[in-house]
């Protein structure tokens, strides 16, 4: 198979993955973070931006991929999936898949159907989706047990439950063959009347008056060879952002209201809410529930979750290849620096230091810390260059806040006792920076950069699996990627996210100076000499002041308030930017963060750690928007 | 096949075809093209209405319909481009008549968030209503994106020939009496530098053959596609 060639371009969501490597390829974490209450009769909305794994999330409960799982439980790869399918009940150890997962997709051409509010076109709507309900549950029942094709379908009996009495349209059959045919003629009806060139509505259409599948889906029994088979049932609305806004608000709040016993799963694009995703907090109710697919990474648990999530799928991808022997990609990722590698570059600046601090040589109040970095210079490594750069942070914001103070010498433990966790973050990039030694590199780097997104993570591990290959090609003794290797490949895959901005939105090229922007006024802000803001800014923030200015109704800001509005909610959808609420302090109001996407970062050579942002305006962003961003320096520059 | 008995020409042959097909008798023209930048399109018109200026052209009336496109994000530089060359081609078709335009996209119903798919239907639909008593129709393709005239063009063919297996004497080619051309002022190499920049990577059915390809009931059917490899082909 071509995409063999490189194991981390496959896409799990895609059809043309068997369900065999699906299974495979499939990783167990997701499961660990699914919330208990998802297999509860309610209407489950699964969000998230594009390649979070809502698809592959859904993948994994149809019937041929549980049964993928359950056929190979006993390969010790799949043994853990298995397990939590088991103890979730979807799967019975003896007995194989006990849940029916029906998954359809709205990419299937229900936003063409004719717009307007009419009862007819809503009708319609809900006449589409039922009929491809019933076919597809059909479907996936045969997939279940086994049959391949209608015919053979009439060796399943369908029996209905007391509340079936009350299905209007839906035909109560106990052959399945008959319904298949009905709901095929349905579908036929609707299609022939859409694909008709310049027609009007047959009277004779097919309309619900509501989402009737979701009764028979839940009031159906499926017999096989004497004896009830799937008795759970799940399911699942894929590509919810595909409908029309009225036609997802519809489908939404009817389903909400008909309260049904089983699961419904929806999944949708964050783009879905557009500009309401700045504003709407997760629904939670009795039959509703709502789950953003990033949020399960967010916090410092999280993010280790998602390490391990992430090293499992890498992993899982690397078993499939035979290029590089290894099945681990961390093994092929160099942690640490040779000691040759960079050298020069720690030669380089070590004379930066000694240059820099030799105008307080004789004074005092340095002269432990600089007697300290004195002996760090006799073993030439990062670690000691780190440490020279903590001091020479600490003498720098020593020097600004000094007013009229003895010149007593600071001592040692006054900077052992001194909170350094940031202020080495703060020292790496900036070593980074002016030293160019490497810092996008390592498995925990690559997880940090993949912003809680599975695509992106995958694209990056695709770039640094070129870098293996092409290592392979060159028969290389080491199929190992070093420090300097892994940045290259990490900041040229950076790049071309960065520049495929401008083709991938709405206002591509205001989101592309917007961003650019942020990571201009990032980098100002965090490469100021006593790092102020260790390690770095990398996000931005609107106060709740500011906020209102967008949605204040006297227009102060024109159209520019709306677009602003829309291009971030476009980047927020996309994982280019990370929302995060702010509380509000003593100091200062509530608001919300808008943190770079961490991949972007590396584009502009800041931190990964997602800690430090300042404060902007409104206006400030809008300028930014339409003109880009203009350096302090510059700026000066400019007006004098 | 009925689509075989199709006549196609290009470069000088054009002129001498429209030189026959105008020639002693009343016309009446429907001239439809794009409202876009493309500025070889009115090449292709001035073309045209030299041809059909000519001394003995008997025209009763004619309209020029232009397509516009509503949901296209535009560079001002681009914009700019397309109002004036939209006001280029009313000024070249001035002498033969007047000129309509139909905007594909917007809203419709209380919804401005229309499918592509819907938002070409209606559009065409506008088109189908403009198609009245003409005995010549022409599609100027050369600056209307693909799907737009792919869409145009099966929708007006299914006007003009109802019933393409037709029985009888008179074949279903003759389209009440109807001419139907399709014009285009075509540069492969032009073409192949041209990018687009589509954020969108959604497939768009032309309206009529949506049932195909999205219908649960063939949905678990092998899907073969078969890419255009060229464009001069």
């Amino acid at each position: 198979m071509a995409y063999k060639a490189n194991p981390f371009l496959e896409r799990m969501s895609e059809r043309t993955t068997s369900d065999m490597d699906f299974a495979r390829l499939f990783s167990p974490k997701i499961l660990e973070k699914l919330a208990e209450d998802a297999f509860e009769g309610a209407v489950h909305i699964f969000r998230s931006a594009p390649g979070a794994g809502k698809t592959t999330l859904l993948r994994a409960f149809t019937p041929t991929a549980l049964g993928a799982f359950w056929s190979s439980r006993h390969i010790p790869e799949l043994t853990e999936s298995f397990k939590h399918l088991v103890s979730r009940g979807v799967v019975d150890d003896q007995d194989g898949p006990q849940m029916l997962g029906v998954i359809l997709s709205c990419a299937s051409g229900y936003a063409d159907l004719p717009p307007g509010a009419e009862l007819a076109n809503e009708g319609l709507f809900r006449a589409l989706l039922d009929c491809r309900v019933v076919l597809r549950t059909l479907r996936s029942i045969s997939a279940l047990v086994g049959i391949s094709s209608t015919e053979q379908l009439g060796a399943v009996c369908l029996t209905y439950g007391e509340s079936a009495a009350d299905l209007k349209c839906i035909p109560l059959h106990e052959d399945p063959r008959q319904l298949v045919a009905w709901a095929e003629q349905h579908e036929q009806r609707v299609y022939a009347q859409l694909d008709a060139f310049a027609g009007h509505q047959d009277a004779s259409m097919p309309l619900h008056v509501r989402f009737e599948s979701i009764l028979w889906l839940q009031s159906v029994s499926f017999h096989f060879k004497n004896r009830i088979v799937a008795p759970r049932r799940l399911l699942m609305i894929d590509d919810l952002h595909k409908l029309r806004r009225k036609q997802r608000t519809l489908l939404i709040d009817e389903l909400t209201v008909l309260r049904p016993t089983i699961p419904v799963w929806l999944a949708e694009r964050a783009s879905a809410l557009g500009n309401d995703l700045l504003s709407q907090g997760a629904r939670q109710g009795r039959d509703l529930r709502e789950y953003a697919l990033e949020d399960m990474w967010s916090g410092s648990k999280g993010t280790h979750q998602f390490m391990a999530f992430a090293q499992n799928i890498l992993d899982r991808r690397m078993s499939l290849q035979d290029v590089v022997a290894s099945s681990s990609f961390s093994q092929c990722l160099q942690s640490e620096y040779s000691p040759d590698e960079i050298r020069e570059e720690i030669t380089r600046g070590i004379e930066a230091f000694n240059t820099e601090v030799r105008r307080h040589e004789g004074n005092v109040r340095y002269s432990e810390w600089l007697a300290r970095a004195q002996q760090r210079v006799a073993e030439p490594t990062i670690e000691a260059l780190i440490d020279m750069y903590v001091i020479r942070t600490w003498i720098t914001r020593d020097e600004a806040k000094r007013q009229m103070t003895l010149d007593l010498a600071l001592s040692m433990e006054e900077l052992e006792d001194k909170d350094n966790s940031q202020v080495r973050g703060a020292a790496e990039i900036f070593i980074h920076d002016e030293l160019k030694i490497p810092y996008y590199y390592g498995l925990e780097r690559l997880c940090v950069l993949a912003t809680s997104n599975i695509e992106e993570l995958l694209s990056l591990a695709a770039a640094l699996y070129v870098g293996l290959q092409a290592k392979q090609v060159l028969r290389k003794p080491q199929l190992v990627l070093s420090p300097s290797e892994q940045e290259k490949l990490l900041v040229e895959a950076a790049k071309r996210k960065r520049e495929f901005i401008p083709k991938n939105h709405t206002e591509g090229s205001r989101a592309f100076r917007l961003l650019d922007s942020i990571g201009g006024f990032c980098r100002e802000k965090t490469f100021q000499r006593n790092a102020p803001y260790a390690p770095g800014v990398t996000g931005i923030r609107l106060s709740q002041t500011e906020f209102a200015k967008l949605h204040s109704t006297s227009r102060a800001l024109g159209g520019m308030g709306d677009i602003l509005t829309r291009v971030l909610a476009e980047c927020a959808a996309d994982n280019l930017v990370v929302t995060k609420q702010s509380s509000a302090s003593a100091s200062r109001e509530s608001g919300m963060i808008f943190y770079l996407n961490r991949t972007l970062c590396a584009c502009y050579g800041l931190p990964v750690q997602m800690g430090g942002w300042q404060d902007v305006s409104v206006s400030e962003l809008i300028d930014w928007m339409e003109r880009g961003f203009v350096p302090n320096r510059r700026r000066k520059l400019e007006m004098s | 096949m009925l689509w075989d008995h199709y006549i196609f020409r290009r470069g000088r042959d054009v002129h001498e075809l429209w030189d026959q097909l105008f020639d002693s008798r009343p016309v009446r023209i429907l001239y439809i093209a794009g409202r876009g930048f493309d500025v070889r399109a009115q090449n292709v018109m001035r073309e045209f209405v030299s041809s059909v200026q000519a001394s003995g052209r008997r025209i009763e009336k004619a309209q020029l319909l232009l397509i516009g496109f509503s949901d296209y994000t535009l560079d001002d530089e681009i914009s700019q481009l397309t109002e004036e060359n939209a006001a280029a081609l009313q000024s070249v078709f001035a002498p033969l008549g007047g000129c309509q335009t139909i905007t594909i996209g917007g809203s419709s119903g209380g919804e401005d968030d229309l499918s592509t798919g819907t938002a070409l239907k209606l559009g065409t639909n506008q088109v189908l209503a403009e198609v009245t008593d003409q005995t010549d129709i022409v599609l100027d393709v050369s600056s209307l994106p693909r799907v737009a005239y792919l869409s145009l063009l099966t929708s007006l063919l299914n006007k003009l020939v109802p019933n393409k297996n037709a029985g009888g004497e008179i074949s279903p080619l003759t389209a009440n009496g109807v001419n139907f051309q399709v014009l285009v002022g075509e540069d492969a190499a032009l073409d192949g530098h041209i990018q687009a920049e589509d954020p969108s990577n959604d497939l768009v059915m032309i309206p009529g053959f949506s049932g195909a390809l999205h219908a649960e009931s063939v949905q678990d059917w092998p899907l073969v596609w078969f890419p255009i490899l060229g464009e001069d082909v």
